[in-house]
């Protein structure tokens, strides 16, 4: 029993990083039409700037704040610079120009901080103990900076003017438009406020793995799965998927082969769209001549 | 304004255009000059493939690191029988397709007469048709490689580098002979990895047939290892022997040290790197393992000579275990290209490591080649860590035979 | 297919190109140690190919290739290492990956382009933890040896890693390429690109978008299986390292740097990614960089790729001769009128047709017939429901529920699928000439047939010159105006001699000489026996082609007769121009100072002219009303007054700073927001915030009927018609407008509503605030507004006050034909004497 909390935990743990990441991902995807595949390692960026600071006696919390900043001023750059001059619903190019600067930023971080693994520090240390099990006091500060996160997401997004011009924005660009809303400024917040969400879930998911230049690459597939499985265009879609993936891969490791997760996790996921192809949560649209 | 868009856009175009092809004709016009300097008599040309970037970048570029070092100093020194060694490398990604290219442009253009200390097991075997088989080039001190490709012993074809499968025999008796009774083998699961895995019960049964040996496979590149360490702690085996990536490792031992699980834990040598300790800090403290090399922070002056020349030639790069395995493989090339007289062919050089029966480069154990024998050592360095740092625990030592 | 003999030439070259190859290889200009790469290249390029073919001719992008390329490689060593012949190697890899390709195209059809990804990339990772695994057969990350593959033909034996297998592949992949070139040319080609580039249109003739998909997808994964199985003789050695998924990111990098969906694009992309470590290392920057760097470049500067980029020049080069494809008019058509069918046998039967969409009924009980060699037009307000019967006519209700019978030829129609109702002998055409973009104007009428030979081609030829497309056969639509654009949606829904044509507006959006054209083209298609239902809201042009005319509002029949009597049934006649018993006209008003004034507007979408030379004012305290039949320019107007479209001539003045405040046509709210939020969305557009925003709510709320007010938190997407007319215009009025704009306020509608939602504009009209109304029935215009002007395709025909007795007959004439042609005397007059 006390394995099987363990395995829970440390899973919910996981899915709390899969369900940040997905939400920044859902986040940003719904205000600009771009799947943004970068968003990884511009977070990885910070996350050195982050490392460097510690190593030099900063505060661990500055340190999460400063890969917040980096990681939102890079996203903002790289939009402006590449991403605008793609113009309106190019949502293909867009995401594979992502790729591309997902590319470079690894090979960047690669080339200035070296690809020797590096150690993150824990935002926590210490552990818990209960009925034989010890539960890292980290995992749980995991979950509950990611319900803290998602619970702040959730405010701006039903109870702030803001959230609902973002929404708003998000149902539709051209009546946005007709009331006056500013879409450039809307889709820039809404870019700051996903890659926010990628550095905060980086910062929660580094101490676990370790930093190298392509850490973040499996825990976007799996936010990439979460989101898909929760339909792509709803934030609680993003919060559920991935709290589903993280749960079912520990559980799939654990209890069925740990040899075969990847086959098991993905399976089930596309079973999943098959039988509701537009995922859990998401709308359908019909297509009117 | 939208015409101007458009020609700017398609100016910008032809400009990219134009620059791609400018650079291609630049890369080509490079190759050739390239070419012109092959095949000097006052140098000894010899290539190698590294993994600079990817996903193995960690191994290619400090394996490059060290091997640099060690020419740079052997060339400052007035080179091999006054020949200065050039060692051209190329980034292979980790790619077979792209060994397969970086090969023939070593072997057809640059005219390398020999692959030293290149990256890799199974982009070399895809290199070899056309440079073992075709080109007779030698390919030396390969850091990985396979059992299979020194039984039987393939022309061109020599190693340094203790197989993965004697770490495992040598990790096993050390065990066995500190009085573990029960051993778990966690392990990642590809095959590489299970391989490995698999030898430590035959090893461990001969020198205590009354052990037993357990195995348990994790998933590659697991990183979340609560699951694992509840499953070890039903176990309750008495030592735990992991084959898994430095990362992986560092996660089992954090993961451990949380749970409260500590057993003697000893590993091979991927795990005895700088990373392991710096991923799990006081986790890893009072890790035993076995190296290639004896270890960076060893008095001996071999080892020190490493170091002088790490901090002159390549300052500001991590004078670790894989730069010393670099280093290593360095040395014993160039101690073996020595005894060569006359003109250092790929010929020559075959013949002298088949002649090379006692090769001492100081920092890794003695080499011993033969015609019948193309990997130069079985044996293997014990490592502890202590206070955070890797520390070398008497001599080289050579595990006991396996069927 | 056809080979004719340029296509046989074109075809020819690939071959041709790898015989000089391989001569080049065997004599030594290639040195040796380039041969490899050379052989590489080959490989690559058919599996760009297939990559870049089935996104640019099925819209599939899938990173599930390293997948397919690994199963053929590792066939390869499988079957050397259990000495199977090279021929049954082959046929394995290329069968297994022609079956996983159909499954995942099948599976795939379902989904968006995005979930697509995410089902080829499952499916390569799954492959990779396969072959990871099943270390028995594939070696696991050690990777097993290609030794040798034995022909069973007795044609030789290929050593892996060898000089034969260089040439094999570059042999092998001339081969491909040159199979793709006729593949380019062929109906199927044409068929995929049409479903892909717009499935509903796609359907309409005969084209199952999920069929389509699945077969391109089995043929891509085939190939490149079979490039696989090249792969592993090439290299003599397979190991999972290559077919991760950043070869994946990689082959579609090459995929758009060469050009998607074209066969020269491909041996670029293959040649980019086999050099791509040289030119690398060349510039001396890190692999990835300089991939990332060239997917950027390439999507922001040549977006669709090097190859159509450089091949553009040269093909504008050959095409000097025919510059305006305008100039051409078509063959002369048939009689003026044609004779009133008298009494042919009935083509098509429906009875009690409905169609709903959830809650909402968007043809209630619709029961006609129609004779052969008859021409019905069906006519009614915006949202009578028109559309939705031709619809249901075509089968494509999407998720809508139909019931009811229609018989057409003597078969059941409703049951049958979309697909079907062409071949039964249904074609149709779109209001908006929904024309497959990517296909050349030849082609997208071609489309419509499996097979092409040379006689469809000529009869497509001379389909495409009767109605006056020949010289422009070989354009993309995107380069035709408009007009060209809806003759290709006829002739496309023509080209196989349908006997019932049904046409979606065929007449909006084209100018009077394009419109004369069409009549003569209806007519000419009914003298050569086929039957037409034909929509439109330009009734002038529409009565002189139609025999019988149909009456439809709110989902059913409410009229029926001939062009000439049918407008003089009262209850159709109101539908358009409204009734307006009871309401009091409200007090002349001059109005005061000036607010808007536009000056000789005009505004064009993209060919196609809404608007033009349009002179306005808008005064302080005035209710102007815009009237106009659907299609007039109103909602353009709308745009151009509030201020948010700009027009393409002439210019705008206001009043200093002024506040315009739009609810536009169909209320256009966020439906997922609630009551409160759509209000305060709104104010902060207008950056009112904090204490003044709360204030601003509470007045606006006041202002709303109490039913609404007590549901605030509620989502606007649940409210009625009325009700949401009602918060649509409270959002405009939350920022406090100087003038609000509402355009079409009663569309769909319940009489009752109406009402409720006109007495709440008048009464904010008299208290003072500028309003400008445009509304599509004149007799309600007339009834609220202060001033008048009727909108006439795009222009203002009169412009008056209801007050004046002799504006509303003038007004009527205008709304209907354009110009007070019925009192030709008192058109100058009413032109003049409108406000002051």
């Amino acid at each position: 029993m006390s394995q099987f909390l363990l395995v829970l935990v440390s899973g919910v743990a996981s899915g709390a990083v899969y369900g940040l990441m997905g939400l920044g991902l859902v986040i940003i995807y719904r205000a600009t039409d771009v799947v943004n595949f970068a968003m990884a390692s511009l977070a990885t960026l910070g996350l050195y700037v982050a490392l460097s600071l510690h190593d030099r006696g900063v505060a661990t919390l500055l340190g999460v704040l400063a890969a917040v900043v980096i990681t939102v001023t890079a996203g903002l750059v790289v939009r402006e610079a590449v991403i605008r001059p793609l113009g309106q619903g190019q949502l293909f190019s867009a995401l594979v120009v992502t790729m591309g600067v997902s590319l470079i930023a690894e090979s960047v971080a690669g080339s200035i901080w070296g690809n020797q693994p590096k150690s993150f520090p824990n935002l926590i240390d210490g552990s818990v103990r209960w009925s034989g099990a010890a539960l890292p006091v980290q995992s749980l500060l995991t979950i509950a900076v990611a319900a803290v996160a998602m619970a702040l997401v959730g405010y701006l997004f039903t109870r702030t003017t803001l959230g609902s011009a973002m929404r708003a924005a998000a149902e539709s660009a051209d009546t946005a438009r007709v009331v006056g809303l500013s879409s450039q400024r809307l889709a820039r917040i809404s870019w700051a406020l996903g890659l926010g969400l990628a550095a905060l879930s980086a910062c929660l998911y580094a101490p676990r793995s370790g930093l190298v230049p392509t850490a973040l690459v499996a825990p976007l597939f799996r936010a990439f799965a979460g989101i898909f499985l929760g339909g792509l265009t709803s934030m609680y879609g993003a919060v559920v998927g991935g709290l589903t993936i993280g749960v079912l891969d520990n559980m799939a490791a654990n209890y069925i082969s740990a040899s075969f997760r990847d086959t098991f996790v993905f399976s089930f996921t596309v079973l999943v769209l098959l039988i509701r192809p537009q995922g859990m949560f998401g709308t359908r649209t019909f297509q009117r001549v | 304004m939208f015409r101007t868009t458009r020609r700017y856009r398609r100016a910008a175009g032809s400009l990219a255009v134009l620059a791609a092809v400018a650079l291609t004709a630049n890369a080509c016009a490079g190759q050739d000059s390239a070419g012109a300097t092959g095949g000097s008599s006052s140098e000894i040309h010899i290539g190698a493939w590294l993994p600079l970037t990817g996903a193995t970048a960690t191994y290619g570029v400090a394996e490059k690191v060290g091997a640099d070092a060690y020419f740079k100093m052997v060339n400052a020194q007035g080179g091999i029988n006054g020949r200065k060694i050039k060692w051209t490398v190329k980034d292979n990604a980790a790619d077979p397709q792209q060994t397969v290219q970086i090969a023939r442009e070593l072997v057809g253009q640059d005219k390398v007469v020999a692959i030293v200390n290149a990256n890799g097991t199974s982009q070399a075997e895809a290199a070899f048709p056309f440079v073992l088989n075709q080109s007779k080039v030698p390919v030396l001190n390969e850091v990985g490689g396979a059992e299979n490709w020194y039984e039987p012993p393939r022309p061109g074809l020599f190693g340094t580098q203790t197989l993965y499968e004697d770490q495992a025999a040598a990790v096993a008796s050390w065990a066995v002979q500190d009085g573990a009774k029960k051993i778990l083998v966690v392990h990642s699961d590809p095959a590489a990895f299970v391989n490995v895995a698999k030898q430590v019960e035959p090893v461990a049964k001969k020198v205590d047939p009354s052990v037993r040996v357990d195995r348990l496979a994790v998933k590659y590149q697991t990183t979340d290892y609560t699951p694992v360490i509840s499953k070890v702690k039903a176990d309750k085996p008495d030592a735990v022997i992991v084959i898994l990536t430095s990362p992986e490792a560092a996660a089992y031992l954090k993961e451990a040290k949380l749970q409260g699980l500590s057993l003697p834990t000893y590993a091979y040598a991927p795990v005895a790197a700088e990373s392991t300790i710096a991923l799990a800090k006081d986790a890893a403290e009072g890790l035993k393992a076995v190296q290639l090399v004896k270890a960076p922070s060893d008095p001996d002056p071999a080892v020190k000579e490493f170091r002088t020349a790490m901090a002159k030639y390549e300052p500001g790069q991590d004078a670790g275990f894989l730069a010393l395995w670099g280093w290593s493989n360095a040395k014993v090339f160039a101690e073996i290209a020595k005894t060569i007289k006359g003109p250092v062919t790929s010929q020559a050089l075959t013949a002298a490591y088949q002649k090379a029966s006692s090769v001492d480069p100081g920092v890794s154990p003695v080499m011993k080649f033969s015609a019948g024998d193309h990997l130069g050592t079985r044996s293997v360095q014990r490592v502890v860590v202590k206070k955070g740092v890797w520390t070398s625990v008497g001599d080289f030592y050579t595990p006991p035979a396996r069927d | 297919m056809v080979f004719n003999r340029s296509l046989l030439a074109r075809a020819a070259l690939g071959p041709a190109a790898g015989a000089v190859l391989m001569v080049f290889m065997a004599s030594g200009a290639i040195p040796a140690y380039q041969m490899y790469s050379v052989g590489l290249a080959a490989v690559y390029a058919v599996v760009v190919l297939s990559v870049g073919l089935l996104a640019g001719w099925s819209g599939i992008w899938s990173v599930g290739h390293p997948a397919f390329f690994a199963i053929g490689a590792y066939f390869a060593a499988y079957g050397s290492g259990h000495d199977w012949p090279l021929e049954a190697v082959i046929l394995g890899a290329v069968a297994t990956g022609a079956a996983l390709g159909a499954f995942l195209g099948y599976a795939g059809a379902r989904f968006s382009v995005l979930y697509i990804a995410l089902l080829t990339l499952a499916f390569t990772m799954v492959t990779l933890e396969l072959i990871n695994r099943w270390s028995s057969v594939t070696g696991g990350d050690q990777g097993v040896p290609v030794l040798q593959l034995r022909s069973g033909l007795g044609l030789g034996t290929v050593l892996g890693g060898s000089t034969e297998a260089q040439y094999l592949a570059v042999g092998a992949a001339a081969v491909v390429l040159a199979l793709a070139v006729p593949a380019a040319a062929s109906g199927l080609r044409m068929r995929l690109v049409a479903a892909k580039s717009h499935p509903l249109a796609a359907r309409t003739i005969g084209i199952a978008p999920e069929a389509q998909s699945s077969l391109s997808f089995a043929v891509s994964g085939a190939c490149t299986c079979f490039a696989g199985v090249l792969l592993g003789l090439l290299t003599g050695f397979v190991s999972p390292d290559p077919f991760s998924l950043n070869f994946g990111i990689s082959l579609i990098a090459a995929c758009v740097l060469g050009g998607v969906g074209t066969i020269l694009g491909a041996v670029a992309g293959g040649i980019y990614l086999t050099w791509n470590p040289s030119l690398s290392s060349a510039v001396g920057l890190p692999q990835p960089v300089v991939q990332g760097i060239v997917l950027i470049a390439v999507l922001l500067f040549l977006p669709g790729g090097v190859v159509p980029f450089l091949a553009k020049p040269a093909r504008t080069l050959l095409r000097r001769v025919p510059r305006r494809p305008h100039a051409e008019t078509p063959a002369d058509p048939s009689p003026n009128q044609a004779p009133a069918p008298t009494g042919g046998p009935v083509l098509l039967n429906l009875e009690h047709v409905s169609v709903s969409y959830g809650g909402l009924k968007a043809l209630e009980d619709a029961s006609l017939t129609l004779r052969q060699n008859e021409i019905l037009a069906v006519i009614g307000p915006n949202g009578a429901g028109k559309t939705t019967l031709l619809n249901a006519l075509s089968g494509l209700t999407g998720n809508g529920r139909v019931s009811g019978t229609a018989d057409f030829a003597g078969r059941p129609l409703l049951k049958a699928r979309a697909t079907a109702r062409r071949r039964m002998g249904i074609g149709r055409t779109f209001q908006h000439a929904e024309v497959f973009s990517e296909l050349t104007v030849a082609e997208n009428v071609l489309c419509t047939r499996r097979r092409i030979t040379p006689r469809r081609r000529a009869e497509v030829a001379r389909l495409l010159h009767s109605v006056g497309l020949a010289d422009v056969a070989d354009r993309r639509p995107a380069e035709l105006p408009f007009g060209l654009q809806k003759r290709l949606d006829l002739a496309r829904a023509m080209a196989e001699e349908p006997q019932l044509l049904v046409l979606d507006e065929p007449f909006g959006g084209l100018d009077a000489g394009e419109r004369a054209l069409l009549a003569g083209h209806i007519r000419r298609l009914h003298a050569d026996g086929t039957a037409v239902v034909v929509i439109d809201h330009v009734l002038d042009d529409l009565f002189s082609v139609a025999h019988r005319v149909l009456a439809f509002d709110f989902g059913r029949t409410i009229g029926e007769g001939t062009p000439d009597t049918v407008l003089q049934d009262p209850e159709v006649r109101s539908s358009y121009l409204g009734s307006v018993e009871g309401r009091t006209r409200p007090p002349e008003h001059t109005g005061g100072r000036s607010m808007v004034r536009l000056h000789g507007v005009g505004h064009a979408y993209g060919g196609v002219v809404a608007l033009r030379d349009v002179d306005l004012d808008v005064r302080q305290g005035v209710v102007l009303g815009i009237a106009g039949a659907n299609g007039a320019g109103k909602s353009t107007l709308a745009g151009i007054l509030h201020g948010s479209l700009a027009p393409t001539h002439g210019n705008r003045e206001t009043a200093g700073a002024l506040r315009t405040s739009l609810a536009p046509e169909g209320r256009a709210l966020f439906k997922t927001l609630s009551l409160r939020e759509n209000l305060e969305v709104a104010a902060y557009a207008a950056g009112i915030t904090g204490a003044p925003l709360r204030a601003r709510l509470e007045e606006t709320m006041q202002w709303l009927p109490p039913r609404l007010r007590d549901r605030m938190s509620a989502p606007a997407g649940g409210l009625s018609g009325g009700e949401q007319q009602m918060l649509a215009i409270a959002r405009a009025l939350i920022v406090s407008p100087d003038i609000l704009i509402v355009d079409e306020p009663a569309l769909g509608l319940a009489p009752a509503l109406v009402d409720e939602v006109y007495d709440r504009l008048s009464g904010l009209a008299r208290d003072g605030l500028t309003v400008v109304l445009l509304e599509q029935l004149l007799s309600r215009a007339l009834s609220v507004c202060h001033e008048v002007a009727v909108l006439h395709e795009g222009v203002v025909a009169v412009h008056g006050r209801p007050g004046d007795p002799a504006f509303e007959a003038l007004a009527e004439a205008a709304y209907f034909n354009g110009g007070p042609t019925l009192a030709p005397g008192t058109a100058a007059t009413a032109q003049t004497s409108q406000v002051n």
